[in-house]
């Protein structure tokens, strides 16, 4: 198993990973069993399964698992995760909020860390400016990643939990 | 808004059944597609599965891939 890297010394390399991905369209909004939020960026083809053939997967899909989101438009919050908690309706109402961003351009990826703060800010131009970003909680003790990015080349990078990240071919199994 | 149990099961399943990431993901779909078509699960009124269901879901899913290999 390879050992997982400590963010502290290695944000450039990990920019360098992401790097790719700046100037994909955005081109589906999707939600995964347990709420998932997932973005699908980049050359769009058909799911291989086939009871699922009839949807399309990008070739790079960020994965948010457990963490808090929201969405910024110009200077002001438009719509956060955690004004679904507890709705009933919360898939539904986020996927109309984050419809906007189906069809933009990711204009920047950036990864902020330190050591009591990790942030990961998705910047969007469509007809207007949108911000996506991500803010994991440090404290969170459930063993869960903070985010995923499936890759064109078939790796998958995984950040967190805690301020460590790691990157693995998508065939090796979990 | 992601549910950390909900996660957290899937990513156990996931290990059982020693699926790659990949797969992880679209199992996730595929749950998600059986829950609209009418296939959901007993856990409560949304149609989510228990862990026993995941796991026979686990089964099911996998069947298919080989099935259409």
């Amino acid at each position: 198993m390879i050992p997982k890297t400590s963010l502290a010394n290695s944000i450039l390399n990990l920019n360098q990973i992401i790097q790719p991905i700046i100037g994909e369209i955005c081109h589906q909004i999707a939600f995964s069993y347990g709420d998932e939020l997932q973005l699908h960026f980049g050359k769009m083809t058909a799911y291989n399964h086939p009871k699922l053939s009839h949807l399309r997967k990008g070739s790079w899909q960020l994965s948010t698992r457990a963490t808090p989101w929201y969405l910024m438009l110009e200077k002001g919050v438009s719509w956060s995760s955690s004004m679904l908690v507890n709705n009933e309706n919360a898939v539904e109402l986020a996927k109309i909020q984050l419809q906007c961003l189906e069809n933009t351009k990711l204009t920047n990826f950036v990864i902020l860390a330190n050591s009591n703060d990790m942030k990961l800010t998705l910047s969007f131009q469509g007809d207007l400016d949108y911000e996506l970003i991500l803010e994991p909680d440090l404290k969170d003790d459930s063993g869960l990643a903070y985010w995923e990015l499936m890759m064109p080349n078939e790796q998958i990078l995984t950040v967190g939990p805690g301020m460590f990240w790691e990157c693995k071919s998508i065939h090796e199994p979990y | 808004m992601g549910k950390k149990d909900d996660l957290k099961q899937i990513d156990a399943i996931a290990r059982e059944f020693r699926m790659s990431p990949t797969l992880r993901k679209t199992f996730g779909l595929f749950l998600e597609e059986e829950k609209r078509n009418g296939y959901g699960g007993t856990l409560n009124d949304r149609g989510d599965f228990t862990y026993l269901e995941l796991r026979q879901k686990a089964k099911e899913f996998l069947e298919d891939i080989n099935y259409d290999s």
